[in-house]
Parts: structure tokens; sequence; C-alpha cells
């Protein structure tokens, strides 16, 4: 008797894959060979046993597919989402970049400095205002999309994903400027002449700012030098190496400078970041000196607190109210006159003349170092994080539950996920700043570190369902993945508590989930590149 | 031996009657052939693929391919070896795009050992083993095995059809059969059980 057929034969052979020679060799084989009839059996029955299986008709169709589609050839959803996005795009261009482009050139500025367009359209616009509310909005709409997510299965996930970015887009372009103002451009100096005044905000940008006339408005200037000798009604924000304030200010003063002095009067309060701080004999401050910087003169009455972080600090003058201090030096000479008391954290007690008069007492700061999980806030704060999170998983688990689902198989390759993770940490930023200094690709380097800020806070939440599957076992829908998010999220909230470790867990969390992030990404995108 | 899943409800003659009023544009035709076949083509993506959600999205696009191409469609050849290769080649182009583990797979194609295991355990391991379990463990095959078991076991494709749709050679599809075998065996098997999973392989 011949020896044994292999399994490949036997299964050719069963599904009628030999030819006939061989067929019939085998057969013969079979008729003595109750070793190879009992294989070839099994064999049969696991063909059986798997058409059984894999044809049973234990799944509902979704109710989606049950009803035959209109007209599936036109994307409704995303012609509105498309349409939408580009009302959005022709608005907010028409409605906010072309208008301050020409304020930008009117004001000689050029598209290309970062940090001019950050401080104009960033900290000092005017529209925060008018954007929290839109946020807000857009968050509204957020929920309200989920819930239609969760209770209508039937509409399809990407042309959510579609309306969504539709809708934002769209929403993004409402808000319109609430920005009016003049624009004063030097070049290289910018004076307003004395008698003059303007009856708006001025925004200032020279070399050399000379404000001699008066503002019935806030004064923003941008510039290396910036003298104030007239009127200002509003606020004063300067950003330059010198800020003098000769002139009369009746509302507040905020300095980003090298130095800083106050020779004229300020109504309310003073905040002022940079070398020196001085506030002249000849100056006044009504409300409250705030202050980091190396040196600080207090000469001048002040009406309010002082609150300083510094090196040195000399008080000289009067301060109507409390004075807490971070300084090495501290000095209160003859002529000062505190009226409350000084509380200073540093290692030198401060040096007051006998000629000085401080009406309260002085101490040093003792800080009782309560540890933040003995305090409830920390555990609301952890609470809220770990809602946020799942909320957050919640969105692209119903949004984009193919890629949630890659993602975490990516996680399950540490090594290629680590190392990735690794360099995509270190290296988008890097070269989104490059992108960021190159004037072409300002826009690109900072839709980058948006994009990098949102990866990055994804991590937690992709290793969170990872944690949560591989404890519980692979998740059969989406049900049963948000509970498994629910308790990793859970599980590395607890981690992170554990000091040392908690920050180590929290480091490896997000290196290697923003590494399954962008190997997933990379996978996806592989084929594509390969075809172009 | 031909055996397609297909459904039992609309006879050869309101399928052609339909056909031919999908090609002169009527959409309510179009629903009827729809709605017969489109359960079938979904539990085919629900195997071939790994969730619910893109069985659905698959079968989803597998019409709106169908109908984009229902010109080209072969009367004389069945219908649902038409429709099951359309859905296998977009199942298949899908999983493509996302890798899975197919690097691994590429390599062990073309060699399988010749071994001749041992009935009994391949009997029990049948026994024990219910439907449901059979479909949960798809989830841990390689795509490829997957895709070629779906191919053959649930639509019932021939080996060159399962060569064409999969991009192997005709001569390696009994290979990647039995090899899907031997994985899905393994998986049921378990992990405590890996050493028997080869049911006694000498």
């Amino acid at each position: 008797m011949a020896e044994h057929y292999d399994e490949m034969t036997l299964l050719l052979y069963l599904e009628e894959q030999l030819e006939a020679a061989r067929v019939r060799e085998i057969a013969a084989h079979m008729r003595d060979c109750p070793a190879c009839g009992a294989l070839l059996r099994s064999l049969q029955h696991e063909g059986l046993w798997l058409r059984e299986s894999l044809t049973a008709e234990d799944e509902s169709i979704p109710a989606r597919l049950l009803a035959a589609p209109a007209d599936a050839n036109v994307p409704w959803g995303w012609v509105m989402s498309l349409g939408m996005g580009a009302a959005g795009i022709y608005g907010l261009w028409s409605g906010v970049v072309e208008p301050w482009q020409q304020r930008f050139s009117q004001a000689g500025f050029s598209q290309g400095n970062l940090l001019s367009m950050l401080f104009f359209s960033g900290a000092l616009w005017k529209g925060w205002g008018e954007m929290r509310n839109i946020v807000e909005i857009m968050a509204t709409v957020g929920v309200m999309l989920i819930v239609a997510m969760l209770l209508r299965h039937n509409w399809r996930r990407w042309t959510t994903v579609g309306v969504v970015m539709g809708t934002l887009g769209f929403a993004l372009a409402m808000p319109s400027a609430a920005m009016a103002g003049e624009f004063g451009k030097g070049d290289p100096n910018y004076t307003l002449p004395p008698g003059q005044t303007i009856h708006t905000d001025l925004f200032a940008a020279a070399d050399y700012i000379r404000i001699d006339g008066d503002v019935d408005g806030d004064l923003f200037a941008f510039g290396h030098t910036v003298l104030v000798n007239g009127h200002v009604t509003g606020d004063v924000f300067g950003f330059a190496q010198s800020v003098t304030i000769n002139g009369r200010v009746d509302g507040n003063v905020r300095s980003w400078a090298e130095s800083a002095s106050i020779v004229g009067t300020v109504g309310k309060n003073v905040m002022a970041a940079g070398n020196s701080v001085v506030i002249d004999p000849r100056g006044s401050v009504g409300g409250s000196v705030t202050a980091g910087a190396g040196d600080v003169l207090l000469n001048g009455p002040v009406g309010g607190d002082v609150l300083a972080s510094a090196g040195s600090i000399n008080f000289g003058g009067k301060v109507g109210g409390n004075v807490q201090l971070s300084v090495h030096e501290i000095f209160v000479n003859s002529g000062a006159d505190i009226r409350g008391g000084i509380v200073y954290r540093g290692d030198q007690p401060p040096k007051i003349d006998p000629g000085a008069k401080v009406g309260g007492p002085v101490q040093q700061h003792y800080e009782q170092h309560v540890p933040e999980y003995k305090r409830a806030r920390y555990y609301w704060h952890m609470a809220f994080k770990w809602a946020a999170g799942f909320l957050f998983g919640l969105v692209l688990i119903f949004a984009l539950p193919a890629f949630f689902a890659d993602v975490l198989r990516s996680l399950d390759r540490t090594g290629i996920s680590g190392g990735v993770g690794f360099f995509t940490v270190i290296g988008i930023p890097v070269a989104a700043i490059v992108a960021c200094i190159s004037i072409v690709g300002l826009a690109v380097g900072i839709s980058t570190l948006l994009v990098y800020a949102i990866v990055l806070y994804s991590a937690h939440v992709f290793v969170g369902a990872w944690l949560g599957k591989k404890i519980l076992g692979e998740a059969s829908g989406s049900g049963a993945m948000l509970g498994r998010l629910a308790i990793g999220l859970a599980i590395l909230s607890l981690v992170k508590l554990v000091p040392w470790i908690g920050a180590i867990v929290g480091a490896i969390v997000v290196v290697w989930g923003v590494g399954a992030v962008a190997y997933t990404m990379f996978r996806r995108v592989r084929p594509a590149l390969a075809a172009a | 031996m031909e055996r397609r899943r297909s459904p039992d409800g609309m006879s050869a003659q309101d399928f052609t009657a339909a056909l031919s009023r999908v090609r002169e544009g009527d959409p309510d035709a179009w629903g009827e052939i729809y709605r017969e076949y489109a359960p079938a083509i979904f539990r085919f993506c629900r195997r071939a693929l790994p969730s619910r959600e893109d069985a659905e999205d698959a079968t989803t696009e597998v019409f709106m391919k169908v109908r984009q191409k229902i010109g080209q469609y072969d009367s004389t050849r069945p219908f649902t070896a038409w429709l099951y290769k359309v859905a296998a080649n977009h199942c298949w182009d899908l999983l493509r795009r996302r890798r899975i583990r197919q690097d691994l797979e590429t390599e062990d194609v073309e060699n399988m050992p010749l071994e001749h295991p041992d009935p009994g355990q391949l009997e029990k391991l049948l026994e024990e083993t219910s439907g449901k379990q059979v479909r949960a463990a798809l989830d841990k095959l390689p795509t490829r095995a997957r895709m070629a078991l779906v191919l053959r076991y649930y639509s019932e494709m021939s080996y060159e059809e399962i060569a064409d749709s999969l991009g192997v050679r005709r001569a390696f599809v009994g290979v990647l059969l039995l090899r899907a075998r031997h994985h899905l065996r393994d998986a049921l098997a378990g992990t405590e059980l890996a050493a028997q999973a080869s049911l006694g392989r000498s």
C-alpha cells in the first residue's frame, strides 16, 4: 500500500481540482486506506461546517440597507457640505482675511511676520467675545449631531463627517471682525501731533511712536520706542523696547517692553513685563501694579496693591494697598509709605529704612504644601478630563469606526507604533515651526500644529480603548467598544495619579498613541501614494 | 459545483425583466434588485470585513458600483456570480488599502507543508465549535486567509475566480484555502491548545 496522501492533496481531490488520472489513483487508494478515508471525510465535514457557519443568517440587516436608495448617485450630504464649506471659506476670506490684509499693509506689516500676525489677530482681537459665542454654538451643534448619529443609524458616517466639517467651516465664517480702528503707519516714525484727536482705537506701528495728541479709545503701539505724551481715554497696549507714559491714560497700561516707565498719570492699573518697570516720582497709578521684571522701582504713588515677581524691587512712594512679592531683594526706602502689609516669598527679608512706613505686618509666605490628591478639586478635574476623553472617543467611534479599529490594531504593534510615535512627537512640531518661519508655509505650519494638538490629545483615548479591549476582550459593537473605552480611560486616569509613574505612563501613552495614529494614517495613504 | 448563494424571492424571469427596466433607467426596478440582493451582499461583506460598520458602508458602495457598471454585465452569466465578484473586489481593495497583516502572508502562500493530520482531533474540534464561534474567529485570521474562506465557502467561487480576485496564481488557491483552514483551527483551538491545534500533524 502506498504511503498516506497529505492533507493538501486530499483537499484538492475533495474540491475536484485534480486531473482525472490522479483522481482515479486516489480513489483506488481510498478503498484500501482507512486513515486517508477518515481524513477525507473530516475535510469534507469541515467544508460543510464552514459553509453552514459562514452562510448562517444570524445577523440582522441594518435598516438603512433594507430600504432601496432613492438615488444613490447623488451624494446630497457631500454636496451640501461642500457648498457650505465653500460658502464658509469665501465668507471667511472676504469678511475677515481680506480686510485684515489691507489693514496690515496700511500699517506696514507683511503677512510673513508671524509675531505681528499673532498679536494682531490673536490676543488683541476684539472678536473673541463673538468667537466664544460661536464656539458655544458649535459645541451645541456638535452635541446635537452626536445625538442625531446615535438615533439615526441610516445616516452615512462619512457623510456625517462631511456635514459636520462643512457646518463648522460655515460657522467659522459667521463672526464678523468686530474691529474698527485707525491705523498709523510709520516710515520709520509715527507721530500724532499735539492738538489732534483720534476718536477711535489707534493702531500704530513704527520704529518710533510718539503720541502727542489725544486718543479717544485704546492705543495699540508696536515699535522700538513708544512715547505717550498726550491723553488716552482707553487702555494702552505697548509692545516695544521702551514704553514711556508721560501723559495721561484713563484706563490701564499693559506693557511688554524692555523698559516701561510711568512718568505721567495712569487712571487704572499697570501690568508690565520686561527688564525694568519704573513708576517715576512724578507719575502715579490709580489702581494696582502687576510686574514681572528684573528690576522694579516704585517711586511714584500707587493707589492699589502691588504684585511683583522680580530680581529686586524698590519702594520709594506711597502704596495704597497690600504688597505681595516673590523677589530676591526688597528695599523699602525712606520715602515709602505702604498702607497695607508685605507678604514676600524669598530668601532675604525686606530691607526697610527706618524712615519708611509700613502699615501692616511684614511676613514671609510659607506655603503649606497640600498634595494635589488631597484636594477635592483635583478629583473633579480628573472626572472632567475623563468625561472629555470619553466624549472625544465616542465621536471617533461613531464617526470613524474603521479608522478607530485600525488604530487599535496598530497599537498591538507596540514596537513600530512606539518608534513612529517617538519621531512624530518630536519631528512634527519642529517641521511645523520651520514651516511657520517661512512665509509660504505659515498657514500650513499653524494647521499642522492644530492637527498635532488634536492627535496628541487623541493618544490617551486610543490607548484607553486598547487597554479596555485587552481587559474585556474584543468588542462586538460600538456599545461594547464604548464600555471598553470608559474602563480603559478610567484606568489610565488612576495610573496617572501615581507620582512619577503616572508621568512616565502619560509620556509613554502619548508617544505610543501618536505613533499608532501616525502609522495608521500612513498605512491608509500608502496605496494612494504608491498609485500616484 | 457552483452553488451560488442567491435569494429565492425573485424568479429568473422577474429578474430578467427587472434588469431590462434598470437598463432603461427605471429606478423602481433597481430598487427591486437592490432589495433582493442587498442582504446577501451585506452578509458577504460582514464575513469579509472586520466590522459591521465597514460591511454596511461596503454594501452601499458595492451597489453603487454595480449600478454604474450594470451595462458591463453579461446576461449570459449568473448575476450572483458577477455581483459577488464586484463585492469581492471591493472588499479586497478595501482591505489591501488598510494593509492589515497582509505583509506577513505573502511569503507563506506558496509553501504549504505536506501533512497528514489526525482526523479524530479535527472531528472533535468540529463537534465542539459553534457557528457563532467560527464567525467570531474570522476576525483573528490574516486578511487573505479570511477572504479565501469567504469567497469559497460563502459565495461558492471557483478557484479561478478566487485567484483572480485575490491576485494569486490559480495553482496556489488550494494552498491558500488549506492554510486558511489551519489558521481557523488554530484560532478556535486557542493559545493554550496551540500545540494540539496542529491536530497531530506528523
